[in-house]
C-alpha cells in the first residue's frame, strides 16, 4: 500500500479542472414551473448561477440582483432585496407562486436579516417567499439541497388545503423525486411499467404548478438522490405517502440491494438475476487484454465507488486521483489495495506531476477529469454518470472503456 | 429603474480577469475562497486548455471563516508549492469571502516569500468588479514587481492588454502579428503563452507598446514612464484599421510599411454596399473593440449612423479606465431594460450571441452580426468562427452586409 504524502492531512487546497456543470442547486430551485428565484450577491457569484440555468433552459424565471460591496457593507442590500421581490410579484403576476431567494457565502457572512423583507412580501402578495442559503459556508449541519428540499415541502404546504386534499383523493401515481429528469428508457420507468405502473409524476418534470401539487396525489414515492428525502418524508408525514431510497449506484452488490429495496417497497417481484445475467454475459464478450489494461481513476465524488466497481469486476485498477480521502472511504481505498498491491493513490494537491511523469505515462486508459489531466497519454474516457436504479451506469462505462 | 437582471449575465469577475492574464504564465494559482469560486473560471470564463494553468483554490469552511484561517492557508500553500517546484512564481487571489472577512494578504504573501524563496504577488481582487479591472490591475502589478530596464531593442514591440475575455482566442491576432513580423519585429504578446519571468524582465526593451485593449493602458503608462516605451492604443479592424495603425507604427518607428500595405491591404472598398445611406447600426460589447469596429464601417462600409453601447458598470476602476475620450461615444446602460431598448429599430446589431435571442422579440429584420464577448458570453460561443482584425475582419463583416 502506498499513499503519496500528507494524503488525509491535505484537503483544503483543491485543483481547478473543467467542469461541465450539470444538476447544480439552482437547476433543482428552478425546476418547478411557478417558482422562481431571485439570486442576489456579488455578479462573480450570478454568473456562474445564470449560465448553469441557462444550459438547463431555465433563465425565464431566474432574477439575478447584482450587490455592489458597497451595497453590502451598508445594508443597501437588503432594501433592494425588497424592490427586487417587488418586481417579481409584479411580473406576469399570476404565474409567480413563490420566490426563493438564493443566497451567496458573502450574505450569510453579512449574516443579513432578510426576515422583515420576507414577511412583508408575503403579506403584501400573499405568496411564499423562502430563504436559500447555499455555498461552502452552508454545509455543516444539512447539505443546501437537502434544505432546498425543505422549502419545496413549505412550498407545497402553503398550496396544498384540506379541499384540494379531498378533491384530489384519487392515488394512483407513483412520484419519482430526484434531482435531474430521467431518461424514458431508464431502468426504473422500464421497471415501472413492467409491473403496471402507467401513471408516474416526475419531481423534475413537472411542466405546470398544479403537477407538483399532486404529488400529493401519490401512492408511493420513489427518491432517486438524496436531495428529495425531506420531500418524501414530508409527503409519508402528511399525506400517508409511503416511500424507498433507490440512489444511482455501480457495485453489483448496492445494484442488487436496490433491486432489493424497490421490490419490497412496491410489494412486486423484479429479476435481479436475468439482469445481472444480461450484464455477466456482455462482460464476457470483453477481450481479456482488456483486463490487463491500467487503469487510472478521478473523477470527482464518486472515484471509490467507480475504482471499486471496476475492481470487482476484474479490471486493474493502477492510479487514484482523489482531492480528500473521507473516513468512510477507507474501507474501499483497503479494498483496492487489494485487488492491485502496486496501485497508487494520488492526493492532488501533493502530485509534483514531474516526480511522477514517468508512471502516469504508463497508464493506458484515464476515467474522469483528474485522471485524463494528468495522464495524458492514456485513452480519455470522460464518464458521465446519469440516473440508473440497476447496471446502466457500470454498462455503460465498460462500453466506453472499449 | 429596475434592480434586477434577466436576460443579460453579469461580465466576468475581477478574479477571473486576473487568472486570464496569468493562465499562461508560469505562475501557481491560489484563490483564498470557501472552494465555490473558481467555479465561474473552469464552467464559463476560461477557453483555454486546463492543463497549461495551475489553479488551486482553498475550501475554507465556516469556522474557517469566523476563526480566520490565514495560518492554515499558509501552511498548507507551502506544501503545495513544494510540490510545483517549477513555478516562477506565487499568485494570490482574494475573492468576495476574503473581502467581507478582511484577510491579511501581505502577511500571507510575506511569509509563503520567506518560507519557500519564491515571488508572491497578492492580487486584491473581490469578485464585486468585473474583468475589467482584475486585467488592469494584474498587468500593471506584474509590471510593477518583475520589469526591470533592461535597455532598447530596436525591432521589438509589445503588444499589450491581451486576454481571451476581451479579445477572444488569441489566433484573431495572428494577421496583425504576422504585418509586424513582416518586417523584422519581434512581438510579444504580454501576457501570452509561455512567458518565462525572464521575458517579463525583458519586456521594457521593447521600442513601442501596442496597447489591444483599455485593460493594457495601465501597464502602458507605467512602462512609459518607468522605462520611457511609448505607447498607442488601436485595435486594427478591418482594412483602414490596419492600414491606419500600420502607418501610425510607421511614424513612431521608422520601419516603412508602405509595400506591406500595398500588397496585403489594397482591396477595392469603395463597392457600393447594399446599405443604404440612413442604415442604422448598433455594436454591443467591449468598447475599445466596438469603437474600432464602427471605424471599420464608416471607413470601409460607409455606414456613418452607427451606436455603441455596453452594460459595463463605469464605477471605480471601470469609470477611470474608460474616462479616455475615445469611448465619449459610448453609452455605458446600467439597467437591462436600456439595453433591450437600445437594440430596438435596427438594422444591423454587431454583437455577442447571447443579445440575439433579445432582438428576436420584435426584430426580425435586423441583420444580426454575431461577435463574441468571452467576457460577457464565457466559453459558449467562444468557438465560432469570426473575425474583426484586418483583412480578415473586413471580409466577416462584409459576408453579413453584402448579399
Amino acid at each position: 500500500m502506498e499513499f503519496t504524502d500528507n494524503l488525509l492531512a491535505n484537503g483544503f487546497f483543491k485543483k481547478a479542472f473543467q467542469k461541465e456543470s450539470c444538476e447544480e442547486i439552482i437547476n433543482i430551485a428552478l425546476c418547478i414551473p411557478g417558482i422562481h428565484v431571485l439570486g442576489v450577491g456579488p455578479e462573480s457569484c450570478l454568473r456562474v448561477l445564470y449560465f448553469r440555468a441557462l444550459k438547463q433552459g431555465q433563465n425565464d424565471r431566474f432574477h439575478m440582483l447584482g450587490i455592489s460591496n458597497d451595497d453590502m457593507v451598508t445594508g443597501k442590500h437588503i432594501d433592494l432585496t425588497k424592490i427586487a421581490l417587488q418586481e417579481i410579484m409584479s411580473y406576469k403576476s399570476d404565474n409567480v407562486k413563490a420566490v426563493i431567494i438564493y443566497l451567496s457565502c458573502s450574505d450569510i457572512l453579512q449574516g443579513s436579516n432578510l426576515e422583515n423583507v420576507i414577511s412583508v412580501i408575503e403579506k403584501k402578495y400573499q405568496r411564499p417567499v423562502r430563504l436559500l442559503k447555499r455555498g461552502p459556508l452552508t454545509k455543516r449541519r444539512i447539505l443546501p439541497k437537502e434544505r432546498l428540499g425543505n422549502l419545496f415541502c413549505e412550498i407545497l404546504d402553503k398550496y396544498v388545503n384540506e379541499a384540494y386534499v379531498k378533491e384530489k383523493g384519487n392515488k394512483s401515481a407513483v412520484n419519482i423525486l430526484g434531482e435531474e429528469k430521467l431518461s424514458a428508457q431508464c431502468e426504473l420507468f422500464k421497471l415501472l411499467k413492467e409491473k403496471g405502473f402507467d401513471q408516474i409524476q416526475e419531481f423534475t418534470g413537472f411542466e405546470r404548478f398544479d403537477q407538483f401539487m399532486d404529488l400529493i396525489n401519490g401512492r408511493f414515492s420513489v427518491v432517486t438522490h438524496k436531495f428529495a428525502l425531506n420531500i418524501a418524508e414530508y409527503l409519508e408525514k402528511s399525506y400517508g405517502i409511503p416511500y424507498c431510497f433507490v440512489s444511482s449506484k455501480y457495485r453489483m452488490k448496492d445494484i442488487e440491494s436496490n433491486y432489493r429495496i424497490l421490490s419490497e417497497s412496491l410489494n412486486v417481484e423484479l429479476n435481479y438475476r436475468e439482469a445481472s445475467n444480461n450484464f455477466r454475459t456482455m462482460l464476457d464478450s470483453v477481450k481479456r487484454d482488456v483486463f490487463n489494461k491500467k487503469i487510472a481513476v478521478g473523477l470527482g465524488e464518486r472515484t471509490f465507488e467507480i475504482a471499486g466497481a471496476l475492481a470487482e469486476l476484474g479490471f486493474c485498477i493502477q492510479a487514484v486521483f482523489v482531492d480528500t480521502v473521507t473516513s468512510t472511504e477507507k474501507k474501499l481505498i483497503n479494498f483496492l489495495f487489494r485487488q492491485n498491491k502496486d496501485m497508487r493513490l494520488f492526493s492532488i494537491p501533493s502530485i509534483n506531476p514531474v516526480q511522477y511523469e514517468s508512471e502516469f505515462n504508463q497508464i493506458d486508459i484515464a476515467i474522469g477529469e483528474r485522471a485524463i489531466h494528468y495522464c495524458s497519454n492514456a485513452k480519455k474516457v470522460q464518464h458521465k454518470e446519469v440516473y440508473g436504479v440497476g447496471f446502466e451506469n457500470i454498462s455503460r462505462l465498460v462500453g466506453e472503456i472499449l | 429603474m429596475k434592480t434586477t437582471w434577466k436576460l443579460i449575465p453579469p461580465f466576468a469577475s475581477d478574479y477571473s480577469g486576473v487568472c486570464s492574464v496569468l493562465y499562461e504564465l508560469n505562475s501557481l494559482i491560489i484563490l483564498f475562497s470557501p472552494g465555490g469560486c473558481s467555479h465561474s473560471i473552469v464552467e464559463t470564463d476560461e477557453i483555454r486548455s486546463f492543463n497549461i494553468a495551475t489553479i488551486f483554490s482553498s475550501s475554507l469552511n465556516d469556522i474557517d471563516v469566523i476563526m480566520g484561517a490565514e495560518d492554515r492557508f499558509i501552511t498548507n500553500a507551502i506544501y503545495l508549492i513544494k510540490n510545483h517546484p517549477g513555478v516562477d512564481f506565487v499568485s494570490i487571489l482574494g475573492t468576495p469571502v476574503s473581502a467581507i472577512t478582511g484577510v491579511n494578504f501581505n502577511r500571507i504573501a510575506r511569509e509563503l516569500q520567506e518560507k519557500t524563496g519564491l515571488p508572491v504577488v497578492v492580487f486584491n481582487t473581490n469578485g464585486f468588479e468585473s474583468y475589467v479591472s482584475g486585467i488592469y490591475d494584474a498587468l500593471l502589478k506584474l509590471g510593477e514587481t518583475f520589469m526591470v530596464d533592461s535597455g532598447k531593442k530596436n525591432n521589438r514591440i509589445n503588444i499589450l492588454g491581451y486576454s481571451p475575455l476581451n479579445i477572444g482566442n488569441k489566433a484573431h491576432l495572428n494577421e496583425l502579428i504576422s504585418a509586424l513580423e513582416s518586417k523584422g519585429f519581434e512581438v510579444m504578446i504580454f501576457p501570452g503563452a509561455g512567458i518565462f519571468m525572464k521575458e517579463i524582465k525583458r519586456a521594457s526593451e521593447s521600442i513601442l507598446n501596442l496597447v489591444i485593449s483599455p485593460e493594457g493602458l495601465g501597464l502602458a503608462e507605467y512602462m512609459q514612464m518607468r522605462f520611457e516605451v511609448p505607447y498607442l492604443m488601436q485595435l486594427p479592424v478591418g482594412i483602414n484599421g490596419m492600414i491606419v495603425l500600420l502607418h501610425e507604427i510607421e511614424r513612431r518607428t521608422g520601419i516603412e510599411f508602405g509595400d506591406y500595405i500595398k500588397a496585403e491591404y489594397t482591396i477595392d472598398c469603395s463597392v457600393k454596399f447594399n446599405t443604404a445611406s440612413d442604415t442604422k447600426v448598433l455594436i454591443l460589447g467591449q468598447p475599445l473593440l466596438s469603437v474600432a469596429v464602427g471605424e471599420c464601417l464608416k471607413m470601409d462600409f460607409g455606414i456613418e449612423k452607427v451606436s455603441i453601447a455596453t452594460h459595463l458598470k463605469r464605477k471605480s476602476m471601470v469609470g477611470h479606465i474608460y474616462s479616455n475620450s475615445m469611448f465619449s461615444n459610448v453609452n455605458f446602460f446600467e439597467d437591462e431594460d436600456d439595453v433591450i431598448n437600445c437594440m430596438h429599430g435596427m438594422d444591423i446589431i454587431i454583437a455577442d450571441p447571447l443579445y440575439r435571442k433579445i432582438i428576436c422579440e420584435g426584430g426580425e429584420r435586423t441583420i444580426f452580426i454575431p461577435l463574441p464577448h468571452i467576457g460577457l458570453s464565457g466559453r459558449k460561443f467562444a468557438d465560432l468562427g469570426y473575425e474583426y482584425i484586418g483583412r480578415g475582419g473586413f471580409a466577416y463583416i462584409k459576408s453579413y452586409i453584402v448579399p
